[in-house]
């Protein structure tokens, strides 16, 4: 033991030499010449699928990012005219490619991010960022687990799951009157925890029974007309468009009567397309609110749709994920990640999705579910805010 | 009862898309020994050949009737046929005598640059397509289940393309060269077969039952990417080694076969459930029958 610790003292001491040395040769030229001033652009990194079957989602909110640091930049950037700059990596909504993605960001230097439409892919992604103090603000993703881990610098724009499961068995079992309710996930992060958490609030209210189907397949026939054995009077389907489409379409074609739910995984007007006009009229929707929903956004829609046409779900939140960083940035008043991710946890912003503002753990403050249907073949609220 | 029923019918749709896929992995390995992994996206070609098709007659006179889809799946599968002998030509042909590593590393290489090259062609794009017509729910009742025209119709037409395919295989001179070629590769040639011909063929025919599933998908499922010819090759893969590689009615069998186990994995143990179910019997028949149901024997390959 002892031995030990005159090692460690030695090391210490030892590196207290090289500071030192490291000091004195640092501070002989910064005598002389001044700092030029830092004119480069800083860098916002932003990952999230823009490959895949969540291709179209990832292309909304890059969109929305690039318009918004548009508008800064003619504003004159930040931090004495610098301008901001985007560098978008595709983390396919897969989680290997999530870590090399936000790896590759933070070797890019950027001084934060805005990442993260999958949950499942998202969730192994946050302690590189955690490591490299890189603030990151979520634009979609928003399962509980993903700020169960109290990481200082990861903050949603989406309320949670726990909220969603909330809305959803209070409106399956209320205005729908649903006694059986059916559940369908994909297994994945994000469906599985919306099931669950729904599962858990309809106890004693309804009757559930869980099935799991397979992402990417096409046919699902087989555990619909296995559901449709026990008649239930809803299905809550908690994975997204692609596979939600599909499963209204072959759900009508066998007949199935069923009220049919699904979660903002699945809020995309593709589903309606997918699933067929006809099929998906009457079908619920629960969601965060997107840009059409928030009265601040009104004046901001026109001039989305005259640039990339009609904005995405995510379209809104991501636009205001930019501007945060950019005031945080300038709170901040550095390009140091840790300051600035520090500035945007502590931020308070008006924007298009309302004020935000995140508690301790990196949640939205008052954050809302909001019930649609599909009406004559596009959403409508059902159930406002 | 009436469940049984519905599921069975539910099997036959799966079953048929996984058939026609496994009938080009059997043809290939059958020629040249080759799994070729790229077989799944020719799958998917085909349904995008066909998407971009009826797009294109639903502006003209040619219409999206009864006509306009069956010339668009028989362009589809022309067109998809000619895909997979360009692909035969230009990146297996010039590595035919190199080590069997070699030509699976490219056929993996080649599945990766097909999905890409569509996501990154402007009009396929990387999100999904809806396909413009889809088909009708009318069908008739029987036993308390509402057996539709659509799935039967595909089930049919699927096992139609099987039976012509086997027939051509087994009866035309062509198909004898083909299978001496198969026998025989060195002693074919030197009975004046063309066996570089033969194993174009052999990709031709197989990317052609390959564009037809997919055109078929299409138009059934009514959405198509450029990712959905993994699942569906790997699935077919295993339906060939299920039946017996290399083997043709064998791919028939195993396609359905997997189709059957899928649907009763599902309704049994639960969709969580339904690979680990149908894997577990694919290594149950490996183990008592290591060359798949119907495997080959030595002497016959196709």
């Amino acid at each position: 033991m002892k031995s030990k610790s005159l090692l460690r003292m030695m090391a210490a001491l030892m590196a207290l030499a090289l500071l030192v040395l490291a000091g004195c040769s640092a501070a002989k030229p910064a005598a002389d010449t001044k700092p030029a001033e830092d004119k480069s652009d800083v860098v916002v990194g932003a990952a999230f699928p823009i490959t895949g079957s969540s291709a179209k989602m990832g292309q909304d909110m890059k969109q929305a990012i690039q318009m918004a640091m548009d508008e800064i930049n003619a504003k004159g950037g930040v931090l004495n005219g610098r301008k901001l700059k985007l560098e978008v990596q595709d983390d396919g909504c897969d989680p290997t490619q999530a870590v090399a993605a936000a790896n590759k960001l933070v070797s890019l230097n950027v001084v934060a991010s805005v990442s993260g439409y999958c949950s499942g892919a998202f969730l192994p992604s946050e302690t590189v960022y955690n490591n490299a103090k890189v603030g990151v603000v979520v634009p979609a993703a928003n399962a509980s687990k993903l700020t169960d881990q109290k990481f200082d610098n990861i903050n949603l724009m989406n309320p949670t799951g726990a909220d969603q499961a909330k809305t959803a068995a209070a409106f399956l079992t209320g205005k729908l009157g649903a006694k059986k309710i059916a559940i369908i996930h994909d297994n994945s992060a994000y469906a599985k925890e919306l099931a669950d958490l729904t599962n858990a609030a309809l106890t004693g209210k309804a009757t559930v029974t869980m099935d799991v189907v397979t992402p990417g397949e096409k046919d699902f026939t087989t555990t619909l007309t296995k559901i449709k054995g026990t008649s239930p009077d809803a299905i809550f389907w908690t994975g997204y468009y692609a596979e939600g489409g599909l499963i209204i379409k072959q759900a009508k074609g066998l007949g199935m009567t069923a009220k049919i739910m699904y979660g903002d995984g699945s809020n995309d007007p593709s589903i309606i397309e997918i699933a067929g006009a006809a099929n998906a009229e009457g079908t619920f929707c629960t969601t965060t609110p997107a840009a059409g929903d928030f009265t601040a956004a009104k004046d901001w829609i026109p001039q989305y749709k005259a640039k990339y046409g009609e904005p995405g779900p995510y379209s809104a939140q991501a636009y205001d994920a930019t501007n945060i960083i950019a005031n945080a940035i300038k709170a901040a008043g550095s390009t140091d990640r840790a300051a600035v991710a520090k500035a945007i946890r502590g931020i308070s912003y008006n924007g298009l999705t309302g004020a935000v503002a995140f508690d301790d753990k990196g949640n939205r403050k008052n954050g809302v579910f909001l019930v649609l249907e599909v009406k004559g073949g596009k959403f409508v609220v059902n159930q406002g805010m | 009862m009436s469940n049984i029923l519905a599921q069975l019918l539910n099997a036959l749709v799966i079953g048929s898309f996984y058939a026609l896929v496994a009938l080009g992995y059997s043809i290939v390995y059958g020629i040249i020994r080759l799994i070729n992994f790229a077989h799944g996206d020719f799958y998917m070609i085909g349904s995008f050949i066909g998407y971009s098709l009826l797009m294109l007659f639903g502006k003209t006179f040619i219409g999206n009737g009864v006509f306009g889809i069956g010339l668009a799946m028989l362009l589809a599968m022309a067109l998809t046929g000619g895909v997979g002998a360009a692909v035969e030509r230009l990146a297996y042909r010039p590595l035919r005598g190199s080590p069997k590593i070699i030509l699976l590393i490219t056929a993996l290489g080649m599945s990766l640059f097909l999905e890409n090259a569509t996501m990154v062609f402007k009009p396929w794009g990387a999100s999904f397509r809806t396909y413009p017509v889809g088909l009708s729910r009318a069908g008739f009742d029987l036993a308390g289940v509402h057996v539709g025209y659509a799935p039967l119709s595909i089930f049919f037409l699927a096992l139609g393309l099987m039976i012509g395919l086997n027939a051509f295989i087994e009866k035309s001179t062509v198909g004898k060269a083909m299978r001496a070629t198969a026998f025989d590769r060195e002693a074919a040639q030197l009975m004046g077969i063309g066996t570089d011909k033969m194993i174009s063929m052999g990709f031709f025919l197989g990317s052609i039952m390959a564009g037809a599933g997919g055109f078929l998908a299409g138009i059934y499922y009514g959405q198509v990417s450029f990712l959905m010819g993994f699942i569906v090759g790997l699935k077919a893969f295993t339906a060939s080694v299920m039946g017996g590689i290399g083997n043709l009615p064998g791919a028939m069998v195993g396609g359905m076969l997997l189709g059957l186990l899928e649907v009763f994995g599902t309704s049994t143990v639960g969709g969580q459930w339904k690979d680990v179910f149908a894997f577990g019997a694919l290594i149950l028949i490996l183990v008592f029958k290591p060359t798949g149901l119907l495997g080959e024997k030595i002497a016959r390959r196709m």
